[in-house]
């Protein structure tokens, strides 16, 4: 009786598994999926390359600095002190370190400098996103 | 983002998965050419696992990972397997097959479409995950370009302690790419998921009947939240496929006592500890497990488990090590053990784990069914198989929950944290739920079709394969980006502001595309 009960309760899981799955792959699975990759094909370099200016300051500018920048060229990220707990301050660097590679980025000393919402902006400005985020050389 | 890269990605992931055939031919000398083809998703984890740790290792000994370096690292596992396994050598057996029948059959089709349909979304993916480009991104790109991991790099990055297993094996499909192609390198996630999911199929093949197996294998891609990351930049699902196959290696090792499975979940533990710092506590809870169910035996049996923790917290002191010797703070909680007089989150983290886990939009049935597959078990009398999988349950839980307790900048409200580190225990579920259900039902009935039927079973997996994408590309072709994309005729193009302005002093604009267009003023 315990193995008929037993074989009743597998066949019930495989079949409930089966029909859950069924559902939701034509449902969810496949159609999510298909949205994904239309919309992931259909972006463009600049969309597919930088996320949100409220996380990362300004692709824009992070596209200009490496435009500038020459491979082995060192450079700062000043965040200015009201933006040090926003996500400019805790995420935008490490998008920008991991972006900018192989150019390195250092804490002080360095001609290249990305300016987000800091106090002293570089004294040549090569790139401005309109939102005080900035990118120069610190010399004329 | 070209074919090129794909095939380089593509490349890199079979030469694993040979490395793994050789590693898992030197564990099982014995084994016939369709038993090789059957386990080869175990086979390419077991490679992964292995690449892994060699590539930690080098990191940690301070030489450069790159081509040489990689080639060296793939390299000797491979001769030092195929020495030993040429040593063991034994006659071969006759071959498991998937027995697989027409019903069947159009399940695992429906896989494979379900597989076809991740890579599509793969393929294209842009490095848009916060972790991703906050964090595994710049570890991998840094040793891609300079080969290791500076330590002030990693001071102030978030996870800049976690171990660099997957950095590594990411770095490695970036050279394999032959460019930084962070989009393409998504698709080095879907391997791991490809090979999880043929690791599955071809563990329990002959131990389970194909119509209770392939509905879990579907089961993987199709839970919402799998599917909904199933190529993001996350270590999360790498260390979920790690630890669920160790689960499952263990489960067989319960039932057969085969010394090579301890051996295989060893080296896989390794690799889950070398892929995010919690892979220690949830390979700690499968160990623990299967200590339990072997409690009929635990003098003669307790060292093997204990060797596949001993595995997991080797390869996590190797990296302890290496962050020592740099004065980078380790792997632990960020605030020491002050959690542990936290109570109340300790409370609120477990009821969150097990709140996530029963969600249906998230998990579908998984853990249900799963837990409906052990008390099956215990009705019969398979008491080891319940004991095993219900105790990995509940301590799965409970190592999840005192990670996220000990973690207090884990938020309990946020649910994508909470799934992401809760899909260990779902994929851990989904992964012996058909072993348990078989063990309920009794011995798997082997189906004994003629040539035609299993030619014709397999036609029918042929053409889902083919059908899926062939419909796909009747609606259009296949786009591959590239910098031409954004030409205009009659402009000038440079690849740096010093180009252009050599190119003339017209308007320079980005074109979106990478490049710079010079614009006659």
């Amino acid at each position: 009786m315990r193995e008929v009960l037993a074989r009743v309760g597998v066949a019930f899981c495989a079949v409930l598994t089966l029909a859950v799955c069924l559902r939701w792959l034509f449902h969810d699975a496949l159609p999510g999926q298909d949205h994904w990759a239309t919309l992931n094909a259909s972006q463009t370099y600049n969309e597919r390359t930088f996320p949100s200016d409220e996380f990362i300051g300004s692709g824009h500018v992070a596209e200009d600095g490496r435009l500038w920048m020459p491979r082995d060229a060192t450079y700062t990220v000043v965040v200015g002190g009201e933006q040090q707990n926003t996500a400019w301050g805790f995420a935008a660097p490490h998008f920008l370190e991991g972006f900018l590679f192989p150019r390195r980025r250092v804490d002080a000393g360095a001609v290249w400098v990305f300016c987000l919402a800091c106090d002293s902006r570089p004294a040549t400005v090569l790139s401005d996103g309109g939102n005080g985020v900035v990118f120069g050389r610190t010399t004329p | 983002m070209s074919i090129h890269a794909i095939l380089g990605v593509t490349l890199y992931n079979l030469v694993l998965a040979g490395m793994g055939s050789v590693l898992l031919f030197a564990l099982r000398p014995g084994l016939s050419i369709p038993d090789r083809v059957r386990l080869a998703g175990l086979s390419y984890l077991l490679g992964v696992a292995a690449a892994m740790v060699a590539f930690t290792l080098v990191i940690v000994l301070g030489i450069a990972l790159n081509w040489a370096s990689i080639v060296v690292c793939v390299a000797l596992p491979i001769a030092v397997g195929a020495f030993v396994g040429r040593r063991r050598r034994v006659p071969s057996r006759a071959g498991v097959t998937l027995g697989l029948t027409i019903p069947s059959a159009c399940i695992l089709g429906l896989v494979v479409v379900a597989l076809e349909a991740v890579f599509r979304k793969g393929r294209l993916q842009g490095l848009l995950e916060f972790d991703g480009w906050d964090s595994w991104g710049p570890k991998a790109k840094s040793l891609y370009f300079f080969g290791h991991l500076p330590p002030h790099f990693l001071a102030d990055l978030p996870g800049g302690s976690y171990p660099p297993g997957l950095p590594a094996l990411l770095s490695g499909a970036l050279h394999a790419t032959g460019s930084p192609d962070v989009v393409t390198v998504h698709l080095q996630f879907w391997f791991l998921g490809v090979g999880f999911v043929a690791a599955l199929l071809g563990l329990m093949a002959g131990r389970v009947d194909p119509l209770l197996l392939f509905p879990f294998a579907l089961l993987v891609f199709v839970m919402p939240d799998i599917r909904s990351r199933s190529v993001d930049m996350y270590g999360d699902l790498a260390l979920g496929y790690g630890v669920a196959t160790v689960a499952l290696l263990l489960a067989l090792w319960l039932e057969e006592r085969d010394d090579w499975l301890i051996v295989a979940a060893a080296l896989l533990a390794g690799g889950a500890a070398l892929t995010k710092r919690e892979g220690v506590v949830l390979v700690a809870c499968v160990v623990l497990a299967a200590l339990i169910a072997s409690v009929d035996r635990l003098r003669a049996a307790w060292w093997r488990p204990v060797c596949v923790l001993g595995a997991a917290v080797a390869a996590s002191i190797l990296w302890q090590i290496w962050l020592s010797a740099h004065h980078l703070h380790g792997n632990g909680p960020s605030g020491g053990l002050h959690f542990l007089s936290d109570g109340g989150r300790a409370w609120d983290s477990l009821h969150t784990v097990v709140d996530n886990l029963f969600t249906f939009d998230l998990w579908l049935v998984s853990l249900t069914i799963g837990i409906a597959a052990v008390a099956l078990c215990a009705l019969v009398g398979a008491w080891r198989g319940a004991l095993y999988a219900g105790s990995l349950i509940a301590l799965l839980i409970a190592g999840s929950s005192a990670i996220l307790w000990s973690d207090a900048t884990l938020q309990l409200t946020d649910v994508n944290v909470v799934s992401r580190l809760a899909g260990t225990t779902a994929l851990s579920v989904v992964a012996l739920t058909p072993l348990l259900l078989q063990r309920a039902w009794g011995v798997p009935r082997m189906w004994r079709v003629p040539a035609w039927h299993r030619a014709l079973a397999w036609g029918a997996v042929a053409v889902a394969a083919i059908a899926y994408p062939a419909t796909l590309l009747a609606h259009g072709g296949v786009r591959f980006p590239k910098a031409s994309d954004c030409d205009r005729p009659g402009a000038v193009y440079a690849s740096s502001y010093p180009e252009a302005k050599r190119l003339g002093n017209g308007k320079v604009v980005q074109d979106g595309c990478g490049r710079l267009r010079v614009e006659p003023r």
